[in-house]
């Protein structure tokens, strides 16, 4: 169960970031952002 | 306000380069669920699975092969785990040895050369393992993944704050939930590895197993090196297996498992089934905090200039052989470990043998590499 909870908090930071991504007008943080959202979705996907 | 402005479009962008990005690691990743490819020799006679003891393994990464080398004649039922810690590939390749090399001419063996199935299907972060390995055998290349010391993290994510060990209720570090040699007996309702574990004990228990030995490796800085880890009930065996190896040139340590550490195989196998349990341990470099460029090679030759350095200066206790600690010198040293603890159980018990045939001498595996052990 902890589990896809944890799965689950994983797909909502990875949306909020997202948002964020769009938002955000400094290149330099828009690269930290889609640094972070690449092993957050290989988690989410079950794959690493 | 425009809309698309240049930091949504720089975004997509970006988006798109991590898309890729997710791709192509999750491609790698994922190559490491392909099974390793392991060639039953003719001492075969059948090939289980770890789901025939407990069927909840079933389907998962942890469910994995179980050779029998059959006699047919009378004598002990002796059980091979390589692989508990795939990043220790000596234990792995001494198990694949056994399997495709061996012939039993009294008695059984059971080998199960990926113990921790699970663990073969990913790497442990930040350590720069290699993903594989390449041996020539003596048909062709063999490659075989290199994996990690616990199980997949994906599966049982995330690891607790602290690892509670069932029944014991002592306490370790959370990540040593995926360590399958953490977690005997087992529990038929816990996670992944406990699950495992419990499938490992029903099958020491339903195949009536006399000698069960556990293939490791440790990292040169590590004092249980070259040593004969047993229970209480292993102490006189292993004593007259040193004595033998001793007298080959080849030294090695006895050290009792300590009664209060639970979960580890050489204790829960002892305590919970009738099975004599040897935890068996070589040096492995890939494994050490010294060591420095690491790689498939590193994994195979066992040569490293920090090690050589440290050896050299003498300021540091380690098992590290000026010329490297190649794979064909850790697997012939558990190949001859277990010859020489049969051996010994041959002389204490003449009237129940166990007889092998097929395993060269450690010399002949130095000389002639550890491929040529392999079809």
């Amino acid at each position: 169960m902890l589990h896809w909870i944890y799965t689950a908090m994983a797909a909502w930071i990875a949306w909020l970031l997202l948002e964020e991504l769009f938002e955000e007008k400094s290149w330099r943080i828009q690269v930290s952002l889609v640094l972070i959202l690449i092993p957050l979705v290989l988690r989410i996907l079950q794959i690493k | 306000m425009p809309l698309f402005p240049i930091h949504r479009i720089r975004a997509l962008l970006l988006l798109a380069a991590a898309a890729a990005a997710c791709l192509y690691a999750g491609k790698e990743f994922r190559k490491m669920n392909a099974p390793d490819t392991i060639l039953p020799g003719q001492g075969v006679s059948r090939i289980r699975a770890l789901k025939d003891y407990f069927p909840n393994l079933e389907g998962t990464r942890s469910d994995s092969a179980v050779y029998f080398l059959e006699s047919g004649r009378p004598g002990p039922t002796v059980l091979v785990l390589g692989g508990t810690h795939p990043n220790e590939p000596a234990g792995f390749l001494a198990a694949v040895a056994l399997v495709e090399s061996l012939r039993v001419k009294a008695g059984r063996l059971i080998v199960v050369p990926q113990a921790c199935q699970s663990g073969f299907t990913c790497t442990d972060p930040l350590e720069g393992y290699p993903q594989s390995y390449s041996l020539r055998s003596r048909s062709r290349l063999r490659t075989f993944r290199f994996g990690s010391r616990a199980a997949n993290p994906v599966e049982d994510w995330p690891d607790p704050i602290i690892y509670r060990h069932f029944p014991s209720g002592q306490q370790l570090s959370g990540n040593e939930t995926r360590n399958l040699n953490r977690a005997y007996p087992g529990k038929s309702d816990g996670t992944t590895t406990e699950k495992t574990a419990f499938a490992i004990m029903k099958l020491i228990r339903d195949e009536k197993v006399n000698l069960a030995f556990d293939l490791h490796e440790a990292a040169p800085e590590i004092p249980i090196i070259n040593a004969i880890v047993t229970h209480e009930k292993g102490r006189e065996l292993a004593a007259g297996a040193l004595l033998g190896l001793e007298l080959e040139n080849l030294p090695y340590a006895l050290e009792l498992s300590p009664p209060n550490f639970h979960g580890l195989s050489h204790r829960e196998w002892g305590d919970g089934t009738p099975a004599i349990p040897f935890l068996l341990e070589t040096t492995n470099p890939v494994q050490g905090r010294l060591r420095g460029r690491t790689g498939a090679s590193l994994a195979v030759d066992g040569q490293d200039r920090q090690y050589r350095l440290a050896q050299e200066s003498g300021r540091m206790r380690i098992t590290y052989d000026a010329g490297g600690e190649p794979l064909a010198r850790r697997v012939g040293r558990h190949l001859r470990a277990i010859q020489a603890v049969l051996e010994t159980y041959n002389e204490l018990h003449p009237e129940g043998r166990v007889e092998l045939e097929g395993i060269p001498s450690y010399e002949e595996i130095i000389r002639n590499g550890v491929g040529s052990l392999l079809q």
